[in-house]
C-alpha cells in the first residue's frame, strides 16, 4: 500500500486513524486479529515500532486489546466502538465546518450548501 | 491538551542512557592498498537494531568480522560488552554472529550440525539446540542431510547456529539474501521477536524496505566511512 503521510502529524496517528477507519467499517471485526507488527510495518511501509507505537495508543483507548504471544485483537466491546464511530463523525464534520469557514462560508451559509449538495445527489440518484 | 497530545504523552520514548554494547573507534583496516575502513567510528546501544547498509565491497561484512573478532583492525578499537576484542578477549561475550555461509557438513543433519558446533564452545545441550530449531522453524527430528536444504531452510540453520548459545548480541551479515517473500518475513518476525526479548542486533542489508521495517537506525558504509541514513531512526523518523 504506497500512502502519503502528512508531515505535520505523528506517523503512528495516521496509521490508527487508517485502522480506526477500518475496524468502524468492518473491515475488521470486533474480535479481529490485526496484522502482525511486521505485516503492518510492511503495509504501511514504517518501522515496526511504529506499528508498537499504534497499537499502544489504540490499546490505551480500549479500541483493542494485546494479548502476549498472541497478538493485537478489536475489542468485543461494542460501546466502545460505538464511541469510536461517534468520534470519528464528530472530527469529520468539525473539519468540514472549519474549512468551509476558513473559506468565508458563514454557519447558515455551510447548513444550506450542505442541505442543496445532499438534494442534488438524492436527485441525481432517482433519476 | 488535546486528544492527541494525552496519547503522545503517555507513550515512552527510549531511554538515552541505555548500555552501550558495541563501542568501535576509529576502526582503520586496508587490504594492501585499498583503505577498506577508514578511522571509522560506531556506537550501538543495548536492545537495538541497527543496520549498515552499503554497495557490494564497501567493508560492511569486514566491519562486521572485526566486530565478530575474525579479523583484527589495523589501528582503532572495537569494544564489545566493555572487553576490547583482540586484547581483553579473542572473540566478544554473549555475542552469535551469522556471516557468510557457515561451513556446514552437507552429508549430516541440521541438528547432527549444530551439535557438533556446540561441542567446540561445550556449553549448548541438546534440549537448547533443539529449541533454537524450533525458534527459526527447524525440526530437530529432521534426519534429513544439510545437503537438501533449500537456500531458505540453509540460512534458517545459520541463524540457528548464531542464537543457540543464548548470545544477547546478535550479528546477521545479510540474513535475508536470497529468500523469498514468506521467508524474508519469517526472518523479521524472529528479528523483532528477538529485540522484544532484550537482545541487541547489528545487520547488513542492500533492501530499504527491510532496514526500515526492522531498524532503529541505520547507516551507509561509504569509502570507509559511516553516516547516517536520515529518514531511518526510529526516535524521530516515524513518529
Amino acid at each position: 500500500m504506497q500512502i502519503e503521510y502528512d508531515n505535520t502529524k505523528p506517523i503512528y496517528l495516521q496509521i490508527m486513524r487508517l485502522l480506526n477507519y477500518k475496524i468502524v467499517r468492518g473491515e475488521y471485526k470486533p474480535g479481529d486479529k490485526l496484522p502482525s507488527w511486521v505485516d503492518a510495518g510492511l503495509m504501511f511501509n514504517v518501522n515496526h515500532n511504529t506499528i508498537a507505537r499504534t497499537y499502544l495508543a489504540m490499546s490505551m483507548e480500549g479500541i483493542v486489546n494485546t494479548r502476549r504471544g498472541e497478538g493485537t485483537f478489536v475489542t468485543e466491546d461494542q460501546s466502545i466502538l460505538d464511541e469510536l464511530h461517534e468520534r470519528m463523525k464528530q472530527e469529520l464534520l468539525q473539519d468540514f465546518v472549519s474549512e468551509m469557514n476558513r473559506l468565508g462560508y458563514s454557519l447558515s451559509e455551510i447548513s444550506k450548501t450542505l442541505d442543496e449538495y445532499i438534494d442534488g445527489m438524492t436527485e441525481s440518484i432517482q433519476k | 491538551m488535546t486528544h492527541d497530545e494525552r496519547i503522545r504523552q503517555s507513550i515512552p520514548t527510549n531511554d538515552a542512557d541505555t548500555e552501550i554494547i558495541i563501542n568501535a573507534k576509529s576502526v582503520v583496516k586496508r587490504f594492501g592498498s585499498k583503505t577498506v575502513l577508514n578511522r571509522l567510528d560506531f556506537v550501538l546501544p543495548k536492545g537495538q537494531i541497527y543496520a549498515i547498509c552499503g554497495n557490494n565491497g564497501s567493508g560492511k561484512s569486514v566491519f562486521l568480522r572485526i566486530i565478530a573478532g575474525l579479523i583484527l583492525p589495523d589501528s582503532g578499537s572495537v569494544e564489545v560488552f566493555g572487553d576490547t576484542i583482540g586484547k581483553d578477549l579473542e572473540f566478544p561475550d554473549r555475542t552469535g554472529a551469522l556471516i557468510d555461509h557457515p561451513g556446514f557438513l552437507l552429508t549430516d543433519s541440521g541438528f547432527r550440525n549444530l551439535e557438533l558446533l556446540a561441542m567446540i564452545s561445550g556449553n549448548v545441550s541438546k534440549e537448547k539446540i533443539a529449541d533454537t530449531m524450533a525458534f527459526v522453524g527447524l525440526d530437530a527430528h529432521d534426519r534429513k542431510p544439510v545437503r537438501t536444504y533449500s537456500v531458505g531452510m540453509r540460512q534458517r540453520l545459520g541463524l540457528a547456529q548464531a542464537l543457540m548459545e543464548d548470545p544477547d548480541l546478535i550479528i546477521l551479515d545479510e540474513p535475508t539474501a536470497g529468500l523469498d517473500f514468506d521467508a524474508q518475513r519469517e526472518i523479521y518476525e524472529y528479528m523483532i521477536t528477538l529485540r522484544k526479548m532484550g537482545k541487541t542486533l547489528l545487520i547488513t542489508s542492500h533492501y530499504l524496505n527491510e532496514v526500515k521495517l526492522l531498524c532503529d537506525r541505520a547507516f551507509i558504509l561509504k569509502d570507509g566511512r559511516l553516516s547516517s541514513m536520515q529518514d531511518i531512526d526510529s526516535d524521530s523518523a516515524y513518529r
